[in-house]
């Protein structure tokens, strides 16, 4: 699994008084690990930092001792990324293009290329999907589109911000058993507790701080606790 | 939303479908550039729409397929033709608006019965002789594609806006309707530049 370092990492957005994120250290090395804190705790922009799509204000993220601000394009092949809303992920105007959209950095043969496309499309039951626009797809194929056209460049870490939120608890279940199955190191920010069974570490985080880390069931009860007293 | 102007692709084996990408794209550039120059007469545009008509019988495209993609465009063409009418007469408007409709469904044919993967493939062909003169190759057969990705998404924008307000029984108001679909679009805009920069187009 890839080692995710945090040094003394803060986040101040222009214009705000108090960071977003501070002053986080901490290293990730588990198999699936959770993120879970309020509305504007620092989540997202935390798991943000790990792709490139967000720079510390100060301090580093490092993946596997690479500094992610100064080799974001390398760090970008290693590091999937998926968005809550799929709609804003699917940049192709049909389905078999946006999975191929992944592999154009890669250079890849065609013969490859269309190879790696049918075998991501064939494991989430998108193949007889190819030829349609992603307009046409349910809100849980979306989702799963998305996610097909991560791992098809066969990523080491992949990050889910928020994955669950516009799905239908089918949609939630089937999530989760996909991200059960996967081989690669998991990060995922939510709301949806259920989605953490199984999960080795999950971190709460409040007003930009880790305040509890470690077992699943026990950060839950944290985070419970700071959010219904 | 299933009918999406130039948002369908439907796979076959007509003669239209083997046409290689690159040719129908070059046709298509041709019949729009001609017709707009040389059609002076409605009925001479009434043979240029027949002609497209024959295009999606030999595609043998589904008669409420090919309405689904060119008739939503209908409302906006009749307005612009009841202008030309009131400017330069209704045989110039009936013209305008037939080679217009026949455009329309003429770049539908082209995306009905093209992959988009083989039309970019074919753009980035046809432009790549120019790539070592700076041309952006790769960026423009992304905002082709983009543009096309966008069309479903924009029109859901307009629709969401339009149910809230009717939800909140205001009436219409340029303003009201305006603000929230720029706002929402801009929103849109900066989602799908970090969505490209994730999957690595910026790299």
């Amino acid at each position: 699994m890839p080692t995710v370092t945090f040094e003394d990492v803060s986040v101040t957005f222009d214009g705000d008084t108090h960071p977003t994120l501070a002053r986080i250290s901490l290293s990730l090395t588990e198999h699936r690990i959770g993120i879970i804190g309020a509305n504007g705790s620092g989540k997202s922009t935390l798991a943000r930092l790990i792709n490139g799509l967000g720079e510390p204000t100060s301090g580093r993220v490092l993946v596997d001792g690479v500094d992610v601000a100064r080799h974001g394009r390398d760090i970008r092949r290693r590091v999937g990324f998926v968005f809550s809303d799929a709609e804003n992920q699917i940049v192709m105007p049909q389905v078999r293009d946006d999975v191929a959209f992944s592999l154009r950095r890669l250079k890849l043969a065609r013969a490859e290329r269309d190879t790696r496309v049918d075998a991501a499309l064939a494991r989430f039951g998108l193949e007889d999907l190819a030829d349609n626009s992603p307009h046409t797809l349910s809100g849980g194929q979306k989702q799963l589109l998305a996610l097909a056209a991560v791992l098809v460049i066969e990523p080491d870490l992949i990050i889910a911000d928020e994955p669950t939120t516009l799905l239908d608890l089918r949609n939630r279940a089937r999530i989760a058993r996909e991200f059960a199955a996967l081989d690669q190191q998991l990060i995922v920010v939510t709301h949806d507790l259920d989605i953490l069974d199984g999960f080795d570490r999950v971190l709460c985080l409040d007003n930009g701080r880790i305040v509890a880390d470690g077992d699943p069931a026990e950060v839950c009860a944290h985070y419970r606790e700071l959010m219904l007293t | 939303m299933r009918n999406i102007p130039l948002g369908v692709y439907l796979p076959g084996d007509s003669p239209i479908h083997q046409l290689p990408a690159g040719g129908k794209f070059i046709l298509l550039l041709v019949f729009i550039l001609a017709s707009t120059i040389l059609v002076k007469d409605p009925l001479v545009a009434a043979a240029w729409l027949a002609v497209v008509v024959a295009g999606y019988i030999v595609a043998r495209i589904p008669v409420r397929t090919a309405l689904g993609q060119t008739l939503p465009v209908l409302p906006v063409l009749l307005v612009l033709g009841a202008f030309q009418w009131w400017q330069r007469g209704w045989e110039f408007a009936a013209t305008t608006v037939l080679i217009l409709l026949a455009s329309v469904a003429a770049a539908a044919l082209l995306t009905l019965t093209t992959s988009i993967a083989e039309l970019m493939a074919a753009i980035e062909r046809g432009l790549s002789p120019f790539e070592r003169f700076g041309l952006p190759v790769e960026t423009i057969s992304l905002a082709v594609s983009l543009t096309l990705r966008l069309i479903p998404l924009q029109l859901a924008t307009v629709q969401d806006v339009l149910a809230a307000r009717k939800a909140r029984g205001a009436g219409f108001s340029v303003t009201a309707f305006g603000t929230p679909v720029m706002v929402r679009s801009i929103r849109r805009a900066r989602l799908l530049a970090e969505a490209l920069i994730a999957r690595g187009a910026a790299d």
